[in-house]
């Protein structure tokens, strides 16, 4: 009688929790989540605070402080079937869901199948390791030494809410797993560090994967869409990602092929030690070809393997670095990271690699919250990061350096009222190429001088710390360790001076410097930060004491803009060459050592081919140093030289033929100086010219040297150039002289009136080529300079006197928008 | 009748369109080049379709410019800078303001940078009438010191520009 009474209780208070949970999820049909979330969600603490986390930088937010409970909430997971959350509620000891209200819905289990079969009362314990299957609709869940189980999600299914056991081998010591997005495997790392493949659907396949290099509770396991797996680290808060795509586990060694065959026993790393020798110490073969297969670790030591006669082999399924094997003779002893050994006598033969990844790698992602008790979920079939997220800082570096999110480049989480560098930080949704404007909070006071010290000012917005790298070896990477120029520096509010030391052995050049601010006093050159900013810079690397003079600045440029038609009046529109130019001289002492000139050509509204040069008066050829010369056009090496040896003064052809470098086409037959050809880029040129014989700077040629444009060979060049002898025609600056490939015979022809020093310009003193002393908007095709520039007239009547800035003021339908 | 009529009208409309195809050298570039290997001139076709003269704007042919103008304004600024310290080293920055007429330098915005040797510097700058508001500044090398700095301004009454520090 008082079995019944128990029986129809139990059967009732089932009954009764069944009701419940039938108008709970009624009431809760409209809590499911509105798609499957980019966020990863963590609960910690003992009364299940839920935050939200984005794994691109680590940053936490609290979204419930109160999720129904006064206990812990564990081992959840998100169901893609009904865009709920599920997982254990301690305080009900047994399953529970959350929708986007946060609050824990408790869904009893029927728990009497596992009872009856196993003998295992699932709810007389809690369950801190669990999720939510990808590829079907079941909660597993898993408690070391009790086992792994699994409760029915769908409501449609005859095994709604009716749990299952999976396995009682239970020996993983691990925290918490998570489903992988295609496979159906489930993953996790243990706190030595070993990361497991579960197969939930035959265990027997479950298997260690090898040591991630990191050990630890890790509470929180996350996937991607990817196939990335992520998992948080308690103790500090580190998350770190493991890409478990490339860890095989399929024998790469064809065991049929051995020669000679394996014909004695053969055991793989589950048989060891082999349960046949439980209990002890030595695993004894046969007189015939023994096999050792050892796929994964073992946690064990002081073992031995003596083979007898045969030929004996030990196949490793981790690469030789990972393992390290000393050998005494044919007595092998091999060492596992943690510690643990194995000894093998008489081994004839060592196979390595039998996967074809030797050992899975974790990497550092993202700093994230620091706990005591927590688990985390996410919906494996999203992305980490949303399209549209502007509120993450890149670095801007070549993705070499690890620039982008893929590539576990820097990230920090945007805070304009919190710790950035400089005035502004801005969010984007992915790097900016090739500078962030936002950029502005380093200041290289001096120049980085090789074997020297160099300083560097730094603005921050408030308290925190500074990192920063130098790509000094110029290798497309920062090393951590060697080229961290600043590690952990506390800075303060305003403006903080520091000096950086610069190697001997660092390559001169351009390179790469990166720089994070952050609350953490250690950061690495890549992964996610939850504040600060990342701005990365190209720097040069000098030889020591250079001195640089730039024309006009070293981030300005003049306008260099040619009319073709000399020596005949064209149209004056002043576009048939435009071109950005700076010039950079180096100097050591008194002496010129080294040209750069750079810019752009930005425009072409020229039907003769052209082409542009420079001019280096009193600098001989020969004394440029070849070899080291730099010549890049849209930011690729030239192979070609584009020095000229045949005259006394050094030129150098920086575009030969301006109409090789574009593609004409229906709308746009010209480059960028016919309205609606915005989509045409400029071109950019830089050329580095070393002296191998340095010149005094007072005999050295300075500020523009001599820029002008020619006729291209074999193109013909109007009524006064002979057709193969167009390199003769030059124009340049109004009284400038030609150089010695020069046609003098082309002097005062038609409306030019060069006399005596007066080169390059009309009887009314109108020249064809200008030098406009800023960036411009030049004028569109046929619009003559005046039209387009009303001030020009006044300016250029009046020596400049008037109308001093005359270019920039433009009737805008009247020049080509540059789009800058 | 009534067809010749339409017939020379067409033939009229035909002459003025391709009249209106070949008319200044600028129409022949926009019309003519279809790619780089279309546009093969010879000195005699040159002649004939890229004669731009008529084009000139008749404000420009009348226009008097000075022969020794080059229509921009430049000027040579003489910097005397002198080494602080007797045997340390300092480095010395002619850079543009951070923001026009602020007292922030920008370094990324300079005419010229360079270590300060003991004999000091002697230079002789050309510089555009973009430079006309500079800040000079001298920085030793410790992370504690001071930077000794000078808002250099152009002086239109002078004919020599010179800038001296300190």
């Amino acid at each position: 009688m008082l079995l019944n009474f128990k029986v129809s209780e139990s059967l009732l208070l089932f009954l009764f929790f069944i009701t419940i949970s039938y108008f709970s999820n009624a009431s809760l049909a409209d809590l499911a989540f509105d798609e499957c979330p980019s966020k990863a969600f963590l609960v910690q603490g003992a009364d299940a605070d839920l935050y939200g986390v984005n794994l691109v930088t680590g940053q936490s937010t609290l979204l419930a402080s109160n999720m129904g409970t006064a206990n812990k909430f564990n081992g959840f997971g998100f169901n893609k079937f009904d865009n709920y959350f599920y997982g254990w509620d301690y305080q009900n000891n047994t399953l529970g869901k959350v929708g986007k209200d946060y609050q824990i819905i408790a869904q009893p289990l029927d728990n009497s199948q596992v009872l009856s079969i196993d003998g295992i009362d699932i709810s007389i314990t809690n369950y801190f390791v669990g999720d939510v299957a990808i590829t079907h609709n079941y909660f597993y869940f898993y408690k070391k030494g009790i086992g792994l189980f699994r409760a029915n999600l769908d409501p449609a299914d005859a095994n709604y809410l009716i749990s299952e056991t999976v396995t009682t081998n239970a020996v993983m010591t691990i925290y918490d797993m998570a489903f992988h997005p295609e496979s159906g495997l489930a993953f996790a790392v243990d706190n030595a560090g070993l990361l497991w493949k579960i197969n939930v659907s035959d265990y027997t396949q479950t298997e260690s994967l090898g040591y991630i290099g990191y050990e630890g509770v890790f509470g929180a396991a996350y996937f991607d869409v990817n196939g990335y797996l992520y998992v948080g680290r308690n103790s500090d808060g580190n998350i770190y990602r493991i890409d478990v795509s490339n860890i095989y586990s399929e024998s790469q060694v064809d065991i049929s092929e051995l020669s000679p065959s394996v014909d004695g026993e053969s055991w793989s790393y589950n048989d060891y030690p082999p349960s046949t020798h439980s209990g002890t110490n030595n695993i004894n073969g046969s007189s015939g070809n023994d096999m050792l297969v050892i796929n994964g670790n073992i946690s064990i030591s002081g073992f031995n393997y003596n083979g007898a006669s045969g030929h004996d082999r030990l196949i490793l399924g981790q690469s030789s670095s990972y393992y390290t094997v000393t050998t005494r003779g044919s007595n092998y002893r091999v060492t596992w990271p943690n510690g643990n050994y194995l000894n093998i006598n008489n081994v004839e033969e060592i196979l390595y690699d039998n996967f074809l990844s030797t050992s899975p790698s974790a990497e550092f992602f993202a700093n994230g919250p620091i706990s005591s008790t927590n688990d985390g979920a996410r919906c494996a079939i999203a992305e980490i990061f949303d399209d549209d997220d502007t509120t993450v800082d890149y670095g801007d570096a070549p993705n070499s350096y690890s620039t982008t999110l893929d590539s576990n480049g820097p990230r920090h989480t945007v805070d304009q009222s919190g710790l950035f560098l400089g005035s502004i930080i801005n969010g984007e949704a992915s790097p900016r190429s090739p500078i962030d404007n936002s950029d502005d909070g380093i200041s290289f006071v001096t120049s980085l001088e090789i074997g020297l010290d160099a300083l560097v000012d730094i603005e921050a917005s408030s308290s925190g710390y500074i990192h920063a790298w130098v790509d000094f070896n110029q290798n497309g990477i920062f090393d951590h360790d060697s080229e961290n120029v600043l590690s952990g520096k506390v800075v303060t509010p305003g403006i903080n001076t520091f000096l950086i030391a610069i190697p001997n052995d660092a390559v001169s050049g351009s390179t790469w410097a990166r720089f994070r601010l952050s609350s953490s006093d250690v950061v690495l050159p890549i992964g996610g930060e939850p504040d600060g900013e990342v701005e990365d810079y190209v720097v040069t690397l000098d030889d020591i004491n250079i001195t640089r003079v730039f024309y006009p600045s070293s981030n300005s440029y003049v306008t260099l803009a040619f009319e073709d038609y000399w020596p005949e009046f064209g149209d004056f529109d002043f576009n048939d060459v435009v071109v950005r130019y700076r010039t950079i001289q180096d100097k050591v002492e008194q002496n010129v050592v080294r040209y750069t000139l750079e810019g752009f050509l930005d425009a072409s509204g020229a039907a003769y081919h052209n082409g542009f040069a420079v001019r280096f008066i009193g600098v001989d050829p020969n004394d440029v140093n070849v070899q080291t010369l730099r010549y890049d056009i849209a930011g690729e090496g030239q192979s070609e030289s584009p020095l000229e040896f045949n005259y006394t003064d050094a030129i150098l052809y920086i575009f030969p033929d301006i109409r090789d470098l574009y593609t004409p086409t229906e709308n746009c037959s010209l480059f960028r100086t016919q309205s609606g050809c915005n989509s045409q880029s400029p071109i950019s040129y830089k050329v580095t010219l070393p002296l191998s014989n340095p010149i005094d700077s007072n005999a050295a040629p300075s500020g523009l040297l001599d820029p002008f444009i020619f006729g291209s060979n074999g193109h013909g060049h109007g009524k006064h150039v002979t057709l193969n002898q167009e390199r003769g025609w030059e124009v340049h600056m109004k009284n400038q002289s030609p150089s010695l490939a020069f046609t003098q015979s082309l002097l005062s022809a038609e409306d030019d009136d060069s006399s005596g020093s007066e080169y390059f310009q009309s009887s009314n003193g109108l020249p064809w080529a200008l030098e406009v002393p800023s960036n411009w908007n030049h004028p569109l095709e046929e619009m003559p300079i005046n039209e387009a520039y009303p001030d020009f007239i006044g300016f250029a009547e009046s020596n400049g006197d008037s109308n001093s800035d005359w270019n920039s003021n433009h009737n805008t339908n009247k020049v080509f928008n540059t789009g800058e | 009748m009534k067809s010749f009529e339409l017939i020379r009208i067409f033939i009229y409309i035909l002459i003025v369109f391709i009249a209106g195809c070949s008319g200044s050298g600028e129409d022949d570039k926009e019309n003519s080049v279809q790619g780089p290997s279309d546009i093969e001139i010879s000195p005699l076709e040159d002649q004939q379709n890229i004669d731009q003269s008529e084009a000139v704007s008749q404000n420009l042919t009348s226009v008097q410019i000075a022969k020794d103008f080059e229509l921009i304004k430049k000027f040579d600024l003489n910097i005397l800078i002198s080494n602080p310290i007797s045997n340390g080293r300092a480095y010395f920055n002619l850079c543009h303001a951070k923001v026009s007429d602020s007292l922030t330098i920008d370094y990324e915005n300079c005419v010229y940078r360079g270590g300060i040797p003991s004999s000091g510097i002697d230079e002789l700058l050309t510089l555009t009438n973009q430079s006309l508001r500079l800040i000079a500044e001298i920085r030793l090398f410790n992370e504690q010191a001071q930077s000794l700095q000078k808002i250099w301004v152009f002086n239109p009454d002078s004919t020599t520009q010179t800038l001296t520090l300190p």
